[in-house]
């Protein structure tokens, strides 16, 4: 289906520009030649899915694309997951072929995105019918075992509509395509034929020149990105973008971002999109104000209906998630209503967020199981118990913080030292503890509680 | 808390996020910009330096709603309050 979208798009717009970075210009045409090139070599392969890391991300729509056209399933793989978790998210997928920057060593079957992109487009022709196969998403492990939330495009473009105006569009892509966010980005962009701009990284710098060289109007991110990218610009600075749109998703939004960014961009409009990776997109609120209204539980909103029950979110939506690639991961239901794992509280008019039920730490809008951590940091000599938990963070939302209890005849700085070597080889950025405390734990109720910081 | 000046203190713990991030070999001084034209700290880093902050002064800067770019800034905001 992403593939017939773009053979529309091209045959219409085909010199539009599509996908713009520092590196790459795509406009429709370019992007469809491109992705029938990598199709024809991805059908020379064996089947199965199709893993990529390290590209940049116009060479990574591309692919996602070919991935359609041949009807392959594609499943991006960040640039921050070790060899062994790469390993480990290719061997629970069932396998299949590895695409890199770099040739790898012997043993699993690779390619080069430069064997993808320098390849021949064949002759034959490739079937105008989109595949079936779809996408896998990578999710955040419980234990270290990574999750994969498996979609049909059909299901990820249900909810894009081709919204009038919007093909003159010019969005920044702040989130990477291997996120839920990030994908709609893309698909947003295609179905309405505007343009994706690709920053180089996420670095403040390159943002803002992307941003102001290319003339974005639209910016769609989470609350961390937009408290650290408007936390370093000034008003005046702000008024030399062209930015009019701007949207927060991904975790809680509060109001001090959004009483900033009504300062900074008076004229924008804000909205806050509320969505999850195992439910897709749900319901938005462009009032300017944190949470939603009240009266989003007494009828349908966006593709949801909406309910409280125990003082956690759930909901009842038509399009979501395929399925869990494990079986062991299942979402918790009651009936037919979902739940989101979300705290809330209904105060007059409004719902507002108030934290997770489960403990899961959301850092910047990426989730960080606390038992995945806590295993890592017991299992440092030294360290007697541990507890994780999410702190709140006036930058990231929240950040992981660590209790934990050391061993007699072991130097706590040199355990906590330890801790960090250990957590900067086996945890990701966001799951490393940034805040780490030596207290005494007890055990309550066969849990482990702080009873006081040394 | 650690002895010594506000300075000193504040300096110490931006070396130690350094530390964190593996760049403990960088030259820090009040005039360092914290971020990529500097000590290059991002989100991530600054909420590390936001944590430590809170944790050795009381407070900081980015739960008030301001958002320092040197060292110096960090300096003066915990300075104007002790």
């Amino acid at each position: 289906m992403l593939a017939q979208v773009l053979r529309t798009r091209a045959h219409d717009l085909g010199q539009q520009p599509f996908l713009v970075g520092t590196e790459r210009r795509l406009t429709f045409g370019e992007a469809l030649e491109q992705s029938a090139t990598v199709a024809t070599f991805l059908k020379r392969q064996a089947p199965g899915t199709v893993f990529l890391q390290g590209a940049d991300s116009a060479h990574l729509a591309v692919c996602l694309i070919a991935c359609d056209m041949a009807d392959r399933r594609s499943c991006i793989i960040s640039e921050e997951s070790t060899p062994a978790e790469a390993e480990r998210i290719i061997d629970n997928l069932g396998g299949g072929l590895f695409v890199t920057t770099e040739p790898l060593a012997q043993g699993r079957d690779t390619a080069t995105f430069q064997e993808m992109f320098g390849g021949p487009r064949s002759t034959d022709a490739l079937p105008e019918e989109s595949g079936t196969a779809g996408i896998a998403i990578l999710t955040s492990g419980t234990t270290g075992a990574p999750k994969a939330a498996l979609y049909t495009w059909e299901h990820l473009m249900s909810q894009a509509r081709v919204i009038e105006g919007e093909s003159d569009a010019v969005w920044l892509l702040a989130y990477p395509l291997n996120h839920f966010a990030g994908l709609q980005m893309l698909i947003h962009t295609l179905v309405n034929a505007s343009t994706l701009v690709l920053p180089p990284s996420r670095r403040f710098g390159d943002l803002l020149e992307s941003i102001v060289e290319h003339r974005v109007d639209s910016v769609s991110a989470t609350p961390t990105f937009w408290r650290n990218f408007a936390g370093r610009l000034d008003v005046e600075t702000a008024q030399t973008t062209s930015i009019r749109r701007i949207t927060l998703g991904g975790e809680a939004t509060t109001s001090d971002i959004l009483e900033h960014l009504h300062d900074l961009f008076p004229d924008a409009t804000i909205t806050q999109v509320y969505a999850t990776t195992e439910l897709g997109s749900c319901f938005s609120v462009k009032d300017g104000k944190p949470g939603f209204p009240a009266e989003y539980l007494d009828r349908p909103v966006g593709n949801v209906d909406l309910r409280i029950i125990d003082g956690q979110l759930f909901v009842k939506v038509s399009k979501g998630m395929v399925g869990y690639a494990d079986d062991s991961h299942r979402v918790e239901r009651e009936g037919d209503w979902i739940a989101t794992g979300d705290l809330v509280e209904h105060v007059g008019d409004r719902v507002f967020f108030r934290g997770r039920t489960t403990g899961i730490i959301n850092v910047g809008g990426v989730k960080v199981y606390p038992l995945k951590v806590e295993e890592l940091a017991l299992s440092v000599p030294g360290v007697r118990a541990a507890r994780v938990y999410g702190k709140p963070n006036p930058v990231a939302g929240q950040i992981v913080a660590l209790d934990l209890e050391v061993d007699e005849g072991f130097a706590a700085d040199q355990v906590i030292a330890e801790i960090r070597r250990a957590a900067q080889g086996g945890l990701s950025r966001y799951e490393q503890p940034r805040d780490i405390q030596v207290a005494t734990l007890e055990t309550r109720n066969e849990k482990i509680v702080r009873r006081e910081a040394r | 808390m650690t002895v010594g000046t506000v300075d000193d203190r504040v300096i110490k713990v931006v070396r130690d996020v350094l530390e964190q991030k593996g760049a403990a070999e960088q030259e820090v001084g009040t005039e360092s910009s914290l971020y990529e034209e500097g000590l290059g700290f991002d989100s991530l880093d600054t909420a590390t330096l936001s944590a430590a902050l809170e944790r050795e002064f009381g407070r900081d800067p980015y739960t008030e709603g301001e958002f320092p770019r040197t060292v110096g800034e960090l300096i003066q905001f915990i300075g104007a309050q002790s």
